[in-house]
């Protein structure tokens, strides 16, 4: 019972500093809404226009059809033709151009099957990754062009979907591993600096006068980020659903869930970090130690299938990573728990084993003062 | 000669959200050349925001200052080229040595090497560094980093030499220490100092004082006059009481001369009604404590007890290694060697019991500042298992003693100093502690605070209570039923005011305190 009252005054304690301070308050939601909203519209991977131009030594019926089909593509900007080699060189260079298509002389030949003829794409790679894009749309556009003719001919076509994201909007994929991403980055802030802060304060002292032992206080600081974190997270659903309109396929139930887990391992994580630094300085360094590879590893970013295997085994303590595929495979995809199990048990996993850690390394400190 | 600063019915007003803060009001004063004005009064008092005029650092509303024959507000670059200016946290770097300090403000100020050679090695000298000068700066006690700060705002050579609050926190020794250099530059260099101190005992160093209370200037005397208020008074009152063997009123000093101007009387002593019984029970007894930090021993075998409805104070030099033994008593940190009793339970099996049972009120302000009076009581009541009904009643009886009632509503942080200590006596008191810790408590407090303060702590004894205090303040240790004087982590002096006086062969404690203290630095020195 004592227990229970001491716990409850010292929750109570925590919501207070976070929650009715309007500067705090307004720190927990409006900058993380807004940041969820930009975001939401910059950090897309859809290449939405294309620098080209085209070097055409066919000047054939046929090659002046593929070059339709780049003018007519909402993409490709395609800028007044290149006259040879050394001009395409020179716009590349200057960065006039991202990408150029070169049509060989015999291209109309060998469309009809009498020569064999390279149509040759050439992109800036100094931006490997919008190159990397750029390329891939060039190769569709060339491609598609082709098939289409052979279609003609014996009426074979290819037929593409998305599943899941019927017009593979990046979005709905961004805005949800965005919100996990604001949400760890500022979750674990705060408690990263639960306990470090009031070291620094001098009530650190004062608190450990009082009956409190080490789990109680752990336990309180932990919970009370998880409510606020947990407020921050439903204005950030909020925003996610109803200004993008990602659509939810799945229970509600299985969400907060999801959110409590991959919440409870961020705090873990935090408070483990609050426990062993001496400040809020070297504080909020580790914290973002720690919290930048998570996020670029976390498979938001770049493909998590193509890390080396070694990162791939690390990344299992990172919480960012679980929480991302099982938050858009419950968007997307309306995943049951059973499937989400290993997702699940991996977040609890973390959130226990930091907890332990942080609690370990907590008492002992606490005796050693 | 024309006066070095004269300062024209300034006031100075600061607005913050809806609080009106008149931290000056209306001041007037000249300060003559080759003198030491000092500027007394209690925190809060204004005396930062007057120092800071006078540099030309801050604008006034209205009235003017001329510093040096300069506009403060005109010729504000003029100031403070010219004033040797030292702020309450004067920017030393702690991570460079004491050579590297001096070296640096020596260039900042385009000092010549030859002004530099002849007389950096005379001011380390004087200040007693001279052995330290490649000690990192934050490695340096609290007297010997003001004094190295005094040196780097000398090293210019300043006409005036303006001192904020130089003295707080360092110790009665170095305090001595600290305005003997003070003195002997003004003599030796006819410099002017203008000095501000919360120390009332501080007077006496100065030639004249100013004294500053609510933002009004409530005097312009030579401490010698304000002293005489104070006696005046003292021989109409108490002779009757000071036969009592618990009269506490200190001796005529500047304090009582400092009451009388305020209150317009001189207070009535201040008296136990419930003696201290030897018979009652231990409350803690400490024994043959030892404290470690790495080769260093902070405490070394020192041994006490404290029983019920005693005030046991615990005094020593900076860095003499009370703060430790006080934080071992606590629970705080882990002692080395030695057993401490709290309530007949060795203290380190029994921490729950102990931490149930104690009241703490730390040195600087350690509540929260960001939650409101009334979240911090419940808090803290919560914290000790009270609840609802019960912990109402200790609320409602903690807001009445303490007349917190009307700030309930406000942030803890936007309470005045006296008021964030009277919300951290209430937190340690909402409890009913057997117990109560106070580590230099009334530090920066007014007379009127400290009285305050003591009147409660001593109501408390009575009722049984046994109280552990630190200070820095030796008229403060005469409330004390035992002290105990610490140097060098070793007790030097215990027993009751009266004992101590004897064994240090003062006249009053703080002669006793510094002839025990330096005395046994001596005959450490001797092997």
């Amino acid at each position: 019972m004592r227990i229970l009252i001491r716990v409850y005054a010292l929750l109570i304690k925590e919501l207070c500093q976070l929650l009715t301070n309007p500067k705090v308050r307004m720190s927990l939601f409006i900058p993380p809404l807004l940041q969820l909203i930009f975001l939401g519209y910059a950090a897309t991977m859809d290449l939405k226009y294309v620098d080209c131009a085209i070097l055409d030594y066919s000047h054939s019926p046929a090659s002046r059809e593929l070059i339709s089909c780049f003018t007519g593509s909402p993409t490709f900007h395609v800028h007044e033709p290149l006259v040879n080699e050394a001009d395409m060189r020179e716009r590349i260079n200057t960065r006039a151009l991202q990408l150029a298509v070169v049509i060989p002389a015999n291209y109309q030949q060998a469309e009809m099957g009498h020569a064999k003829a390279t149509v040759q794409i050439i992109v800036d790679g100094r931006s490997a990754n919008s190159a990397g894009m750029a390329l891939a749309y060039a190769t569709n556009v060339v491609n598609n062009h082709w098939l289409e003719k052979a279609a003609k001919r014996n009426r074979i076509r290819i037929e593409t979907r998305a599943w899941y994201n019927p017009n593979f909007n990046m979005q709905f994929f961004m805005v949800p591993s965005l919100l996990a991403l604001i949400a760890l980055i500022d979750i674990m802030l705060v408690s990263a600096l639960s306990i470090v802060s009031e070291r620094e304060a001098g009530t650190f002292d004062q608190l450990r006068m009082t009956p409190y032992s080490s789990l109680e206080l752990l336990i309180a600081k932990g919970f009370s980020t998880l409510i606020a974190g947990g407020c921050q997270l439903a204005v950030g659903l909020a925003a996610a659903m109803l200004w993008f309109q990602v659509p939810f396929n799945s229970s509600y139930a299985l969400l907060t869930a999801l959110l409590l887990s991959f919440l409870g391992s961020s705090i873990g994580i935090g408070l483990l970090i609050s426990t062993l630094t001496e400040n809020q300085r070297q504080s909020i360094i580790v914290m973002y130690l720690v919290a930048v590879p998570f996020a670029m590893l976390s498979g938001m970013g770049t493909p998590l299938e193509s890390m080396p295997d070694v990162f791939q085994q690390a990344m299992i303590i990172n919480p960012m990573r679980h929480g991302i595929a099982a938050l858009t495979r419950i968007f997307l995809e309306g995943a049951t728990f059973w499937e989400l199990r290993h997702s699940f048990y991996l977040l609890w996993g973390i959130a226990v084993g930091s907890f332990t850690l942080a609690y370990f390394f907590f008492v002992h400190r606490r005796n050693d003062g | 000669m024309n006066p070095v600063i004269s300062c024209n019915h300034l006031s100075k007003t600061f607005r913050e959200s809806d609080q009106v803060i008149r931290a000056v009001q209306d001041v007037s004063f000249e300060v003559q050349p080759g003198t030491i004005t000092g500027l007394l009064g209690p925190d809060g008092a204004g005396k930062t925001t007057l120092i800071r005029c006078v540099c030309g650092l801050l604008r006034p509303d209205s009235g003017s200052v001329s510093t040096l024959g300069y506009d403060s507000v005109k010729q504000s670059g003029r100031i403070q080229e010219s004033v040797g200016y030292m702020p309450q946290k004067f920017g030393l770097y702690e991570n460079m040595t004491v050579e590297e300090n001096i070296r640096l403000y020596a260039q900042l100020h385009g000092i010549p090497k030859e002004d530099y050679e002849s007389r950096v090695p005379m001011l380390l000298e004087r200040n007693r560094l001279s052995e330290f000068t490649s000690r990192m700066a934050g490695k340096l006690s609290g007297g010997m980093k003001q004094k190295l700060a005094l040196i780097c705002a000398l090293i210019s050579r300043p006409q005036l030499m303006v001192l904020d609050e130089p003295t707080v926190g360092v110790d009665v020794l170095a305090r001595r220490e600290l305005w003997n250099i003070l003195r002997q530059t003004v003599e030796e260099e006819s410099m002017t100092v203008l000095v501000s101190t919360a120390y009332m005992d501080e007077a006496d160093y100065c030639d004249r004082t100013l004294i500053l209370f609510e933002g009004k200037l409530l005097a312009d005397k030579t401490p010698v006059e304000v002293k005489e208020l104070g006696n005046r008074q003292e021989a109409i009152g108490s002779s009757e009481a000071n036969s009592t063997a618990y009269c506490l009123l200190p001796t005529a000093s500047f304090e009582t001369g400092f009451m009388q101007l305020l209150t317009g009387s001189v207070p009535e002593p201040l008296k136990r009604n419930n003696p201290v019984d030897d018979s009652a029970p231990e409350m803690i007894r400490v024994e043959n404590l030892v404290k470690r930090f790495g080769d260093f021993t902070a405490v070394n075998r020192v041994s006490f007890s404290v029983h019920r409805g005693e005030i046991f104070g615990l005094l020593g030099a900076n860095g003499a290694g009370k703060t430790t033994t006080f934080r071992a008593m606590c629970a705080l940190s882990r002692a080395d060697e030695g057993t401490i009793l709290f309530d007949g339970k060795p203290l380190e099996k029994n921490l729950e019991y102990v931490r149930n049972n104690i009241g703490y009120v730390a040195q600087k302000f350690s509540l929260y500042g960001d939650i409101t009076v009334i979240q911090n009581l419940k808090f803290f009541g919560g914290a000790y298992g009270l609840y609802g009904k019960k912990l109402q009643e200790r609320i409602d009886w903690a807001c009445e003693t303490l007349n917190l009632t009307e700030f309930l509503k406000l942030p803890a942080a936007q309470l005045s100093m006296g008021y964030k200590r009277r919300l951290a006596m209430a937190c340690a008191l909402l409890h009913n502690p057997p117990i109560l810790f106070l580590d230099e408590a009334t530090s920066g407090a007014d007379p009127i605070a400290r009285r305050e303060f003591w009147k409660r702590i001593l109501a408390l004894a009575d009722d049984g209570v046994a109280v552990v205090i630190t200070t820095h303040f030796l008229d403060e240790a005469e409330y004390c039923d035992k002290i105990l004087i610490m140097r060098d982590g070793c007790e030097v002096a215990s027993g009751t005011v009266a004992q101590v006086i004897a064994q240090g062969n003062g006249a009053t404690l703080e002669d006793a305190f510094v002839n025990i203290v330096s005395r046994s630095s001596e005959t450490e020195a001797e092997p």
